[in-house]
């Protein structure tokens, strides 16, 4: 009976998720859409190592926002779901626009790794990324891929196998904000872990008091609902 | 460079073929429909509903964030910015809600 | 707050996090010089050369599909011509004659419709489609149209959707997801099922460019597109909600990659065949089922009014119109074995292709509709489409009988 894994990939458009998700899961895969909406849904199997590992590819997005279905869907997925691993693909050619949804991933506090991908297009602008350093600063495994040559794929699978099974530790930065924003989240962090529990379960109570403050919509609208 | 100031005062700039004189003061924000192509500048602030204000903070462009005008399109046609590395297309009207601080230019092109 | 919503502090500040990172870990290696996706850059969204460029890439892109597909289509067709006839000869000896042409020619018919005339377009269709998407050459398409978009309260990603639209409305309203609002894509769709798919461009040049020429052919694209952005225009006045403008990354010139096309291609295809299948097959049979019950001589008396007083078309044109909905590519057909095509003049002519070009998207479509909308809103759009064809179709009766005696 082969071991079971569920990952998940995220990250923004045009970093090659799809590229990656192809060459993971190649015709092993259904396209469909998220249940009532109309998201398109991508989800493959592979086997590795003897796991029997569950890939769903999430919609290219670039904030964990509410402005769109897209996001939503994301989100829910990450927090209710609760996949064992998240792949976040981000495009080394655009380094810094790519790190700001991987930070929202971790404030999420999702377990994830990092597919610094189209490292060849990077290296066209003149631009070399210290992935060492840069899984250093993040405090999770950063695994360098060429997606449409396959290159790093491989690596990367092993890597997901190795954080699985508790042979690499993730110690994901912990992101605070300057003081003003921090007095405030935490404010209304207390009350959220007093008040709301059940919300607790699902999504980080710093996490929804940080959305509060952003004005998010959708948190909004579940916090009425509770 | 991020952070980069402006010299201060006001300068002005006659520029060859056709493009017009700028005046660039420290302290006046213009929008980024303005700008000639190739031109930098630091966004000081945008005007419009929050959603917009959003997405635009979420796309990198926040007060004190460095852009350039790569390309600006035919008629009052959408703007291509440089924004922390990377390409955006702004329409017109969106385009003309970003205001920012002109850099003056050392190079050309 | 401190000037700036709380929102964008927190942007700001993750933005400033994600800087510092991003300044740490990178090292510019070789001063950039223009590269050859620069260069194709500048040229393709040029003030001047850009637009040549899209028009050729449109044209290219549709010269290949209706070259390829009619190639694959007539190859396939004698094929399954042959098999076809097999099997009703096989299922004449068991079965009574009524059941053996329901099954054969409705289901059977259904479906070797779909393989021989909708695959072979859609097929490549699909694959130029992934070629432009991987390549990175649509978001500079938008690019270019944002503009003339907004005429219609949309923006630049609408036109991809819109082009798509000439092709098969299919793909076309699944596409208007790009869109990011919900309001946005209904307004595209909408306006998505005004224009003429492949099979209704063989209607209006098989009829009208063959037989009246080809410049009143031409006249009746130009016309559909006046159409496309006036409707545009009220749908966006008449629903609720802002315009949202333009923002879009324009990503780096990337070499596509055959296997993600590939891949690409193959699960769009499948998509396609669950939705339009079910629905062609259905809907040939049904058109078998009315043929035969006799039911469809009440329609057509029923239809007369409209058809023959209104649209002023022989009265047997109405077949072909309202059973093209189920059947689009036999409108042709249908109506060339009904009436002489040389019995009818040029104004009938032209405004068969007027209602054929605007009234109900095929069923396939209603179905995409239905999928991404909703049903209510499906059949608001169809009620539309076939009110307007049928008041433009009568109108241009009117018009061009004085303009055009016969």
């Amino acid at each position: 009976m082969a071991k079971q894994l569920r990952i998940a990939l995220a990250g923004n458009a045009n970093v090659g998720k799809s590229v990656i998700f192809n060459q993971l899961t190649g015709l092993n895969q259904i396209v469909g859409n998220w249940p009532g909406k109309t998201v398109e849904r991508a989800e493959g199997t592979l086997h590795f190592k003897g796991y029997k590992i569950r890939i769903i590819d999430l919609p290219g997005i670039y904030s964990l926002s509410t402005f769109s279905m897209e996001e939503i869907v994301s989100r829910d997925y990450i927090a209710v779901e609760k996949p064992d691993i998240i792949v976040n693909v981000i495009d080394a050619s655009a380094l810094e626009r790519n790190l700001y949804f991987t930070i929202q991933l971790l404030e999420l506090e999702a377990p994830i790794i990092v597919d610094l991908n189209q490292i060849d297009l990077a290296a066209k602008k003149g631009i070399r990324i210290d992935a060492e350093k840069l899984s250093k600063a993040l405090g999770v495994p950063v695994i360098p891929t060429v997606a449409i040559t396959g290159s790093g794929i491989a690596e990367l699978l092993s890597t997901v196998i190795a954080v699985a099974q508790g042979e690499k530790k993730l110690e994901p930065l912990k992101v605070s904000y300057g003081r003003e924003i921090e007095e405030r989240v935490r404010a209304i962090e207390k009350i959220v872990n007093a008040k709301l529990p059940q919300i607790c379960k699902v999504y980080p109570a710093r996490w929804v008091a940080i959305k509060l403050l952003e004005r998010d919509a959708d948190v909004a609208g579940k916090l009425k609902q509770l | 460079m991020f952070g980069s100031k402006s010299q201060g005062g006001i300068n002005m700039q006659f520029r060859h073929r056709g493009q017009k004189p700028k005046i660039e003061n420290e302290n006046e924000a213009v929008s980024i429909t303005s700008l000639n192509e190739g031109e930098r500048g630091i966004v000081s602030h945008a005007v419009g509903g929050f959603g917009l204000l959003r997405r635009l903070a979420e796309m990198g462009l926040t007060p004190g964030t460095e852009v350039k005008v790569l390309r600006k399109g035919l008629f009052s046609g959408p703007v291509e910015i440089e924004v922390r590395g990377v390409a955006l297309a702004l329409g017109h009207g969106v385009a003309s809600k970003v205001f920012v601080k002109p850099l003056k230019d050392a190079s050309h092109g | 707050m401190h000037g700036e919503s709380s929102p964008v502090i927190i942007a700001s500040e993750r933005y400033s996090l994600a800087s510092k990172i991003a300044k740490d870990v990178t090292v510019i290696e070789v001063p950039p010089r223009i590269s050859m996706e620069q260069k194709l850059d500048a040229v393709t969204t040029h003030k001047i050369f850009g637009y040549l460029v899209l028009a050729g890439v449109l044209a290219s892109m549709f010269a290949l599909i209706f070259a390829g597909g009619s190639l694959i289509s007539a190859s396939l067709e004698s094929l399954l011509l042959n098999f076809s006839l097999w099997v009703e000869q096989l299922l004449s000896l068991f079965l009574p004659q009524v059941v053996v042409n329901i099954f054969s020619k409705g289901v059977l018919g259904g479906i070797i419709a779909g393989i021989t005339i909708a695959l072979p377009y859609i097929v490549p269709f699909y694959i130029l489609l992934a070629l432009l998407e991987d390549s990175g050459y649509l978001p500079r398409a938008a690019f270019l149209m944002d503009n003339l978009m907004h005429k219609m309260g949309l923006h630049g990603k609408a036109f991809i959707p819109l082009m798509l639209g000439y092709g098969c409305n299919v793909p076309a309203c699944i596409g208007c997801r790009i869109m990011e609002t919900e309001r946005e894509r209904f307004i595209a769709a909408f306006v998505v099922t005004l224009i003429p798919c492949a099979a209704r461009t063989v209607v209006i040049l098989g009829l009208v460019g063959r037989y009246v020429g080809l410049q009143a052919a031409l006249a009746l694209y130009a016309f559909d597109l006046i159409l496309v952005f006036t409707m545009g225009r009220i749908a966006f006045k008449a629903l609720p909600g802002e315009p949202v403008g333009l923002i879009m990354e324009m990503p780096l010139y990337k070499k596509p990659s055959i296997k993600n096309i590939a891949l690409k291609t193959w699960s769009r295809t499948r998509d396609f065949v669950y939705i339009a299948f079910p629905i062609i097959v259905a809907g040939s049979t049904l058109l078998v089922a009315l043929e035969m019950s006799g039911f469809m001589d009440y329609i057509v008396w029923g239809s007369s009014p409209l058809i023959a007083g209104w649209l002023g078309l022989p009265v047997e044109a109405g077949i072909p119109l309202i059973f093209g909905v189920l059947r689009k590519e036999l409108t042709l057909i249908l109506l060339s074995e009904l009436v002489p095509i040389q019995s009818l003049t040029a104004v009938q002519m032209i405004v068969f292709s007027i209602v054929t070009m605007i009234y109900i998207p095929c069923v396939a479509t209603i179905a995409a509709l239905n999928r991404e909308f909703g049903w209510k809103k499906a059949l608001a759009v169809t009620l539309i489409d076939v009110s307007l064809a049928l008041l433009i179709g009568g109108l241009a009766y009117r018009i061009l009988s004085l303009a055009m005696p016969t």
